[in-house]
């Protein structure tokens, strides 16, 4: 401070007076301390490099470099020695500056006098931690265990250390836990079924594709870093099919752009199969080797299918499926990405494993270029060492308890034995991005103490009762990989944390301490560490030999990214499926277990209620993932409020004009919004796309059911939610 | 022979995603509205069958520029390799340049009081490196061509929505958008 | 608003007030009571120049009639204003000032702490807290004015940066303001701006 650093003089008269008078001697603040004597080695323009990693929940999850200049980023890009980043980011990584020095970032422990209220108090990390371990305690005597505590944290950060929330969870005792993912279970049972599990080709071998369908994905927004090796894949030759209900921006480059009925996607795939079995397409050998289930599977086609079925049942004319067909079978290699929204639908694990059939006879599984690629998880094989501590002696439970993330706040609510009475929420938005806000809210109601992890000020944390300041990646440590390209990137804290923001794993040492001090033993994890050593225990020796780097540190001073080596690049290369049977399944019992029928049969889409004839798809934007990103200014200038997309026929119905108000409205919620009047979405289905946009009391979700996929269970706990499968009407407002 | 340097964009390339211009307002850390590159969507018929077409552009470094022409003091040079240069430190901020462009390239920027516009990031060039644009773009969609060494294959000078070209020669060129089959139900 | 070409405001009743708001934006100021508030009034009467003034004697006016009410909401409605969780509506960051997003950390900031660190001193936290927040301002505001020789390098600081933006800021926290004594506050720092502008730049009072 002022007075006890710099000046000896006498100190000013005021300042007696004021203290005197205001008694602030003793005011206890908990502003940071002040101006001090420059220390003698500060140089200026000091410019650094850094490596980070993008940890948003996308395809692409980039190698950075961070330059710094006098300790402040001033310039993010990719890394070029990543040969899939290229040196290049997409749009929303761009703006990472900008995430790091919002205005809106949240920068103080906090406590909400009243939920909703806006009235908050700034607090300390140690009133914070108090708070939060006494009603952890409190519970737990009330209740004789921690399971009224619940836990939903999911995509936001998806570096290795953030699973220390998870970690603390568990160091505690027996939890409840948001459990699923509302973003890939029914294809990735599917996949579970058929191969064992979902795995795909590294997608920098579109360039050794002969042929390539990508199948309700639309990389061009949601993966630009793989758009770019389609792109030139197309440009040797390669040629692109696009199958999606929407003319996407990647429809828009397709050499061919095949509309599908939304959700006959299966009907399709099954058109294709059995022209191909007609004409003798299939691989014979293939088949025979390495799958088991196959003449079941043929004499279902035979018997239920026709072309002709799949052309009226899809839209798609019969001449077209045909062809497509031919040149599929006969491409070698071909290649399918199939996209995380085409299965969002109540047969979308069916859909997928018709299209998993279809690469499946044609030979193209375990082929270098080729492939029917959807997620992967085989560079994931971290320590996980910080979710390692289990539960303190004398928790109360026996094992954790689930709750669906998909249906989160009904089944909050209807926990009961114990209910459920805190939530602590990280790396998520569910007030936003969930469907039903309003069966969420009540379920917030419910609860004695909410506290959410954020960067941000959004919904959720407008109903929380405590709020706690988080890093961006930038302010940390941490190690990244993809669920889809094949590289690790290293973490490195670029710049100092700025205000009084904590990583999660920092949180979780905290919290802990607070724990062990009120009552010691009570938690698990551990009380302190440096973030340095923990990111060093994920790397064990396969990693490390998948990586062919010595430790993190190591490939932090070597470019800060590494990739895996090719005997893992080409999925199934050795045709030795992890299936009950070691085969391609045709015919899966473990699919007949969860209920299922054992082959990847024909099942019907979800039909439109009479009342909402309308199909409402929310697609991922190009300008956010899930609700980050958009509301970045720099992207607000380019577009600052959702639209409707609607084709010129239904408006003309409805007399909707570009740029009129349209109200959209079903039996769960509605919303006012304006038109934007074009033909890239059939007239049977309006869009409007998923985020969070500041300043907008609404979002896409607002009208979705919490309506179930099909599949789900077997890989991921829960099954998933049918997103495009909303049905609405619209009237202009 | 001196060179003369231009943007080529790849139409058929672009998807339309903003990186170039964002890329670009990052690295001179420029306000939200300073636009020195633009992203623009084409009418969805341009192709004849309905598609997202975009369209990237900055200033055109024009072979006869009408900013440099109506700017009183001055600020404005070409340099010989094309490059259309403006110096803000000269610059009153009357807005006349504006007003001149066709295609209404230089932009206020009402924080400085000085017009503000792309420079084709030519003190990178100066030491060898590519405009951040070039650079930065995910698809690779944007170049930089020396129009007296290459004639590009495909490039054309003029796409709609884009000013008659005749008065101030832009040097921009583009690689059009070429339409794929498409099997629509509406 | 003022209209004063005398000033009688004497080196210490500037320090006294520079000091005052640097206690108010370090959160000193948060658990005072009805009567500290009222003897600050008393203290503020002292200062004729500022009790003469349009804002200044509204803001006397409003430290002696807190109530109860004012207190309770104090502390919400500064946290709005100045420190979240939810966006500023009055940043206390002068670089948020200069770029329409509000922006922290930019250029500005940075020629702030070159300022500080011109004169040898730095932010405790440099590189964690921004160093254009007016808390560490004010504090190398009081720095200058506490010694003689330092009166050049004061009016350069406040010409380049502290009369830059707090006139915007008080103008923010006037919009925004729910509560009487952050709206006190915003009046006071206003009409003293004024007054500093009188006595450093020597001249009329910017009366626009
Ligand atoms: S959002 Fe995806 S593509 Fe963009 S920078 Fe992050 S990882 Fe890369
Ligand atoms: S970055 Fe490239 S692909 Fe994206 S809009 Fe710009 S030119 Fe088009
Ligand atoms: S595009 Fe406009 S600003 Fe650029 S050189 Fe041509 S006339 Fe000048």
């Amino acid at each position: 401070m002022l007075t006890e650093n710099f000046s000896r003089r006498t100190f000013l008269k005021g300042s007696a007076s004021l203290s005197a008078l205001l008694g602030l001697g003793v005011a206890t603040s908990q502003a940071p301390k002040g101006l001090i004597p420059k220390a003698q080695a500060k140089s200026n323009g000091k410019v650094e490099q850094f490596y980070n990693a993008c940890p948003r929940n996308c395809y692409d999850t980039c190698s950075i470099v961070t330059t710094v200049e006098d300790g402040r980023i001033t310039f993010i890009t990719g890394n070029e020695k990543n040969t899939y980043t290229k040196g290049r980011l997409c749009v929303k990584g761009n703006t990472y500056p900008r995430v790091v020095y919002s205005p809106d970032r949240i920068k103080y422990p906090m406590r909400q006098k009243g939920r909703g209220s806006g009235n908050w108090e700034r607090i300390s990390w140690d009133e914070a931690y108090t708070i939060i371990a006494k009603k952890i305690l409190a519970i737990k005597k009330e209740y004789g265990s921690t399971l009224p505590i619940c836990l939903n944290k999911y995509s936001g950060n998806f570096n290795i250390l953030n699973y220390a929330t998870e970690g603390m969870l568990s160091s505690i005792g027996y939890t409840t836990r948001a459990q699923g993912t509302p973003c890939d279970p029914a294809g990735s049972d599917a996949q579970g079924f058929d191969m064992g599990a979902p795995y795909n080709n590294d997608p920098e071998q579109f360039l050794d594709a002969d042929y390539i369908i990508l199948w309700g994905a639309n990389p061009a927004w949601t993966s630009a870093h793989s758009m770019y090796f389609i792109e030139q894949a197309k440009e040797r030759g390669t040629k692109l099919v696009v199958i999606d209900p929407l003319i996407t921006q990647t429809a828009s480059k397709a050499d061919e752009y095949i509309q599908v009925k939304a959700s006959t996607d299966g009907a399709l795939a099954l058109g294709m199969i059995r022209y191909i079995l007609d004409h003798q397409l299939y691989d014979k050998n293939w088949v025979s080797q390495n799958s088991i289930g196959f003449n079941e599977f043929f004499s279902y086609v035979k018997k239920n299918i026709t072309v002709e079925w799949a052309a009226e049942k899809t839209g798609v004319p019969k001449p077209v499926i045909e062809r497509i067909a031919r040149e599929y079978a006969t491409a070698k290699p071909a290649n399918i990405w199939i996209g995380f929204g085409m299965q969002r639908h109540v047969n979308g694990g069916a859909m997928v494993r018709a299209i998993d059939a279809l690469a499946a006879i044609t030979g193209n599984i375990g082929k270098k270029g080729g492939g029917v690629n959807y997620i992967g998880e085989e560079t994931w094989g971290f320590n996980y060492s910080t979710m390692g501590f289990g539960a303190p002696e004398g928790s109360g439970g026996e094992a954790d308890r689930y709750v669906n993330m998909n249906n989160f706040g009904a089944q909050v609510l209807d926990a009961n034995d114990p209910p459920i009475k805190m939530m602590w929420i990280a790396c998520r938005n569910p007030m936003a991005q969930d469907p039903e806000p309003t069966v969420v809210k009540k379920a917030f109601d419910q609860m004695d103490l909410i506290v959410t992890a954020d960067l941000y000020m959004n919904k959720t944390v407008e109903y929380s009762d405590i709020v706690l300041p988080v890093t961006t990646p930038f302010e940390s440590v941490g190690v990244n990989v993809s669920y889809w390209h094949y590289w690790m990137n290293v973490n490195e804290q670029a710049i100092k944390p700025l205000y009084e923001t904590k990583s999660d794993l920092e949180i979780a040492m905290g919290l802990s301490k607070k724990l062990n001090q009120l009552k010691p033993g009570s938690c698990t994890f551990p009380v302190t560490g440096d973030p340095l050593d923990w990111v060093e225990k994920e790397m064990n020796d396969d990693i490390k030999a998948l990586f062919n780097v010595k430790s993190w540190d190591d490939l932090r001073k070597n470019g800060g990214t590494a990739k895996a080596n090719e005997s893992i690049t080409v999925a199934w290369k050795d045709l030795k499926f992890r299936t009950p049977s070691g085969k391609y399944e045709f015919y899966s019992k473990t699919a007949a277990e969860y209920g299922h029928h054992p082959l990847p049969i024909f099942t019907e889409e979800y039909k439109a209620p009479k009342e909402y004839p309308i199909r409402c798809m929310s697609p991922h934007w190009k300008f956010g993932i899930h609700s980050q990103f958009q509301h970045q200014d720099w992207l607000m200038a380019i577009q600052a409020h959702p639209f409707l997309e609607i084709h010129p026929d239904l408006a003309k119905k409805k007399s909707i004009r570009d740029q009129d108000m349209v109200k959209i409205i079903n039996e769960t919620g509605y919303m006012t919004l304006p038109a934007k009047i074009t033909k890239m979405v059939p007239a049977d289905t309006v869009v409007m796309y998923e985020g969070w946009w500041k300043g907008v009391n609404y979002t896409e979700n607002f009208t979705v059911k919490a309506l179930q996929e099909d599949m789900g269970e077997h890989l991921k706990g829960q099954r998933g939610i049918a997103f495009h499968d909303n049905f609405v009407n619209i009237e202009k407002a | 022979m001196a060179k003369k340097l231009g943007f080529l964009v790849n139409i058929e390339r672009c998807i339309g995603c903003h990186a170039c211009e964002i890329s670009c307002k990052s690295f001179y850390q420029l306000e939200p509205n300073m636009r020195r590159r633009r992203v623009q969507e084409l009418p969805e018929d341009v192709v004849g069958t309905p598609v997202r077409a975009f369209v990237s552009t900055a200033c055109n470094h024009c072979d006869d520029p009408a900013c440099k022409k109506a700017c009183p003091v001055g600020a404005y040079t070409k340099r010989e390799d094309g490059i259309v240069v403006h110096n803000q430190d000269l610059c009153i901020g009357c807005q006349m340049c504006g007003k001149a462009c066709p295609y209404s390239v230089p932009m206020f920027n009402p924080v400085k009081k000085k017009m503000d516009k792309c420079s084709m990031c030519y003190d990178r060039l100066d030491v060898g490196q590519l405009p951040i644009c070039v650079e930065k773009c995910p698809l690779e969609a944007i170049q930089i061509v020396d129009y007296n060494e290459v004639q590009p294959a495909n490039a054309v000078s003029e796409i709609p929505t884009f000013a008659d070209t005749s008065i101030t020669h832009p040097t921009t060129h583009f690689i059009l958008h070429k339409p794929g089959k498409q099997s629509r139900r509406f | 608003m003022t209209k004063l070409t005398v000033i009688h405001m004497d080196q210490g009743d500037r320090l006294l007030l520079y000091q005052l708001f640097w206690h108010y934006y370090r959160g000193d100021l948060m658990k005072l009571t009805t009567i500290d508030w009222a003897n600050l009034a008393e203290l503020l009467r002292t200062m004729t120049v500022l009790c003469e003034s349009e804002f200044g004697n509204q803001a006397i006016t409003k430290f002696d009639e807190v109530s109860e009410e004012t207190l309770e909401s104090f502390v919400f409605d500064y946290n709005r204003l100045f420190v979240g969780p939810n966006r500023l509506h009055a940043s206390p960051y002068e670089s948020t000032y200069s770029n329409f997003e509000g922006t922290i950390m930019q250029q500005e900031t940075i020629k702030v702490r070159n300022f500080y660190h011109y004169e040898g001193l730095q932010v405790a936290d440099e590189g964690q807290y921004p160093d254009d927040h007016i808390q560490y301002e004010l504090e190398f505001i009081c720095y200058l004015l506490n010694q003689n020789e330092k009166g050049p390098d004061l009016k350069l600081f406040l010409e380049n940066h502290f009369f830059k933006w707090v006139d915007k800021h008080c103008e923010r926290i006037e919009e925004h303001s729910q509560n009487q004594l952050t709206l006190a506050f915003a009046y006071l720092l206003k009409e003293f701006l004024q007054l500093e502008k009188i006595i450093i730049e020597g001249g009329e009072p910017n009366v626009n």
